[in-house]
């Protein structure tokens, strides 16, 4: 079975998740609604200004800055909370990741097998999730410490000016792989932590190897991963540049799009992590 | 001048012969001249003790010695009269006596009113690495500006004393010079590429390698070239006028784009303020690695800024070019005095680049950025540099350049273009460009100051509009040019009741809520769709407009036309009883889509 149909078979397998999945889904919107309360209370600063309906037809630069420039502690709310409902949708996503991975392990889809995940493997994904955040720190800082700490050195000793943009490019390309390495890598580390139903040091080292003896699996499945992302991404954009979210209609079109597409994240996001379970079952049973 | 680089030691020797005339009314008994690269030449210089140890980022401590750049005059004689010329340097700005930036000489001959003089100089320029435009960078990019002993000023000030105009070099800083003809003839190493203020006429090599490159540049305050090895040159013309741009290779496909910025520059100018006298202008796209020497302009010759790959919906390459452009009109032509009146040049550059963006580039919302749905505007762009200033009361537009405290450019480049285009929303397009033409046809090569610039508005003003109209023009002057004075109109409430006849009594209550008093205009807008255009013609803190109708009151707006750009907040200039909860809700959205999108990317490793 090649990438791309081991990819469609995952998004199948994944539909029996759709309660996880709409779990994952409500909970994310339920925190995110609170940074969208902040900001609707902060557009309402607007009151009963001529500019608010100005608003709802087009993105106006001035009548944002001018709202930033009147209320701004207002507007250092939303990033407040923002920043505060992501970090406590971390701390969640350790609990939906160990019932949701379980499950998936242990090809049991139904609600209670997700629950019996995360009182099982909550505790024990926290520690898995920190460490490879300290990794992904660690490795943001390897490519992007030296770039940014020389670029002005680059920029006024080097005559090939374009060999500093393909060096951004060429790191963003290699930063980016070493993430989805490390993704790949804690997915595979925790389904080894599910197979052996006890906590050990070694689970990073089995997860690491999982990795790397079928690496190339692993990097096509990344790769569909990010490239449906990047397309998902770009159509998305395209269409908020072309049809742009200008009138009433068109919020309540955009909200549907928006959603859908939130959604749609969560399951792609499912399928991938089947994919690499499958990858991980036939080196194991191999 | 002939001028000599050896590119190795990045030091010019010159010769120089000076010819001037004594159009005052004065005997001149000595003459002050500009030394300015003596600013770079060590941490004593008056422009390095005011940057606090760091120049536009650039890091000045432990700068290596060979690093540092310095002028001497070697060598100043009269014509026909073999004596050195007593000189020395002069501080009358701050009296530090380690700044040599401006030289004084004794004259052996006093020159009588309408008499002339002729100077001839020997000196020495070394580059200092690029630090304020001026300098040397890797792979021997060369770049000249302040490089060369200059003549002040000779002029009256305002209160119609005669003296040198020829201030010390402080930070920002630019330019004030006497118009004149530069003869130029440079020689540097054959691989160079040479371009520079004026025309190119000849360009000869040498039998010992080297290359010599004439240049003539007539009625210019200023002379400013570059010396590159690995410039491609882009010729073109428009309407007669030859553009000559250097570029790095790899800026290839940016050639169109900064053409094109020049081109449409001269269109708008030509139509909207004056034709360009010169027969050419020089554009330098500098590379990455001479970047501190671009974003500048010089006469005839100006310096963009923009890097290999530059994003197409980023039209700020664009933007810079248009307002390097403009200066030709007001640093070059016009030529007022930017130490003193930096606002005269700046804030009209500014008010021009966001028009010129504006006809060419999209309109009043993504003339300079229209990227991914999000759009930005000149003029808004501006207008926010002026709104978003820490403090908008910290100094008048009108005051020296030195003197000037806080956010410099909020001040003089954005709160200049905010009235200018106040004004042109008073006025009117036509009366206001008329206004210009006149303003720069009376006024070019002469250095006009803000007198000359403000009776003639006021002339036209009191001539072409209403005197509604007037007395508003009246107050942007006078608030706008000579006060710290903030302007906020507001519509603060909008109360209706119903009266015993069953009639609707709307009671608006409308406030300046700073201190920037200027006669308003007002539109209510009722139900039925008939207005009531009124006005607040002597503003005070508070008013409350008391109207009687039959219809209800649907809106209510404070300068309805949208002419006061100087208004800090635009969105208290309105009300109205029919609020949409969709805007509400698209933002709401909006900052819910982009949570979920950020939970999902942080929590990938969770």
């Amino acid at each position: 079975m090649n990438s791309v149909d081991s990819l469609i078979s995952s998004f199948r397998e994944a539909k029996k998740l759709r309660k996880v999945i709409g779990l994952i889904y409500l909970i994310q919107l339920g925190l995110a609604m609170f940074v969208g309360i902040f900001a609707g209370r902060y557009i309402s600063k607007l009151n009963h200004s001529l500019n608010q309906i100005e608003l709802l037809f087009r993105y106006d630069y001035s009548v944002l800055e001018d709202l930033k420039s009147i209320f701004p502690s207002d507007y250092g709310a939303i990033t407040t909370v923002a920043l505060l409902m992501i970090v406590a949708y971390m701390l969640i996503a350790t609990f939906i990741q160990s019932g949701l991975l379980y499950s998936i392990y242990h090809r049991r889809y139904n609600f209670n097998d997700f629950k019996q995940g995360v009182k099982c493997y909550y505790r024990r994904f926290i520690g898995v999730g920190i460490f490879f955040w300290i990794l992904a720190i660690g490795w943001t800082l390897v490519i992007w410490i030296p770039y940014m700490s020389n670029l002005f050195h680059m920029v006024e000793y080097w005559v090939a000016e374009y060999m500093i943009v393909w060096l951004f490019a060429f790191l963003g390309i290699l930063y980016f792989i070493g993430l989805s390495f490390l993704f790949a890598w804690s997915t595979q580390t925790r389904y080894i932590m599910i197979y052996q139903s006890h906590w050990s040091w070694s689970v990073f080292k089995r997860g690491y190897r999982q990795v790397i003896a079928r690496v190339g699996d692993h990097s096509k499945t990344m790769l569909l991963y990010l490239l449906i992302l990047i397309i998902g991404y770009c159509i998305y954009f395209l269409l908020e540049r072309f049809i742009g979210i200008s009138g009433v209609g068109l919020v309540l079109m955009f909200l549907i799009i928006q959603q859908a597409w939130v959604m749609a994240k969560i399951w792609h996001r499912t399928a991938v992590y089947i994919s690499i379970r499958n990858l991980q079952k036939i080196i194991r049973t191999g | 001048m002939n001028l000599s680089l050896d590119h190795n030691t990045k030091t010019v020797t010159g010769t120089q012969q000076i010819e001037w005339i004594n159009n005052s009314p004065d005997t001149v008994y000595q003459v002050e001249m500009y030394m300015y690269l003596n600013a770079f030449k060590d941490e004593e210089s008056s422009y390095i003790r005011g940057s606090i140890n760091n120049v536009m980022g650039q890091d000045l401590s432990n700068k290596p010695e060979e690093d540092w750049g310095y002028i001497r005059l070697n060598s100043i004689k009269e014509e026909g009269i073999d004596k050195e010329l007593q000189q020395r340097y002069i501080q009358k700005l701050d009296n530090n006596p380690k700044d040599q930036s401006v030289v004084q000489i004794d004259l052996t001959n006093p020159i009588a009113p309408g008499g002339s003089l002729v100077l001839l100089t020997e000196f020495i320029s070394k580059l200092p690495r690029t630090i304020a435009r001026v300098g040397f960078a890797e792979n021997d990019f060369h770049f000249f500006v302040h490089w060369y002993p200059k003549l002040g000023v000779y002029e009256s000030d305002e209160s119609g004393v005669w003296g040198w105009n020829c201030h010390q070099f402080l930070q920002r800083m630019e330019f004030y010079g006497e118009f004149g003809t530069y003869d130029m003839t440079i020689t540097t190493a054959k691989h160079m590429k040479v371009g520079g203020s004026g025309c190119r006429t000849t360009q000869d090599d040498n039998v010992d390698g080297t290359t010599t490159y004439h240049f003539i540049a007539n009625d210019v305050i200023d002379f400013a070239w570059v010396a590159y090895p690995d410039f491609e040159i882009h010729t073109d013309n428009w309407n007669g006028v030859d553009i000559e741009l250097f570029y790095p290779g790899h800026h290839k496909s940016l050639v169109p784009r900064i053409i094109g910025a020049v081109k449409n520059s001269l269109e708008f100018m030509e139509v909207h303020v004056g034709t360009y006298p010169y027969p050419k202008i020089t554009v330098m796209d500098p590379p990455a690695l001479g970047m501190r020497s671009g974003f500048m302009e010089y006469p005839t010759f100006i310096t963009g800024g923009s890097f290999y790959g530059f994003p197409k919906g980023v039209k700020s390459l664009e933007s810079l070019i248009v307002h390097e452009f403009c200066h030709q009109y007001f640093m070059g032509i016009l030529a007022n005095n930017e130490k003193e009146a930096p606002w005269l040049d700046e804030g009209f550059v500014t008010f021009f680049e966001d028009n010129v963006m504006e006809a060419y580039y999209g309109d009043e919302d993504n003339s300079l950025v229209d990227i991914l749905g999000y759009r930005i505007s000149n003029s808004a762009k501006s207008r926010d540099e002026y709104v978003g200033m820490r403090n908008r009361r910290a100094s008048v537009i009108t005051e020296k350049s030195w003197k000037i405290k806080g956010d410099y450019k909020g001040l003089i480049y954005a709160k200049t273009s905010m009235i200018l285009r106040s004004l042109k929303h008073i006025m009117g397009d036509e009366v206001f460009y008329r206004m210009m033409r006149i303003y720069f046809k009376n006024n070019q090569f002469t250095h006009p100051r803000k007198a000359d610039f403000a009776v003639l508005v006021k002339n036209i003003a009191s001539l072409e509009l209403s005197k509604f109209e007037f007395n508003q023009v009246l107050s942007l002057l006078n608030l706008g040019l000579d006060s710290t004075a903030v302007c906020d109109y507001a519509i603060s409430t909008v109360v209706s009741t119903i009266a015993h006849n069953g009639s609707i009594i709307s009671t608006i209550t409308v406030e300046q809520l700073e201190d920037f008093y200027i006669p308003v205009d007002l539109r209510f807008t009722f139900e039925d769709g008939s207005t009531i255009d009124t006005t607040w013609a002597q503003p005070t803190d508070l008013k409350q407009f008391i109207i009687s109708s039959e219809s209800r009151l649907l809106t209510a707006e404070i300068d309805p036309y949208h002419k006061l750009w100087i208004d800090v907040n635009l969105n208290n200039n309105s009300y109205t009883i029919e609020s949409s909860p969709f805007t509400v809700f698209k933002y709401f959205n909006r900052a819910v889509y982009w949570t979920q999108n950020l939970m999902q990317i942080m929590s990938f490793l969770m």
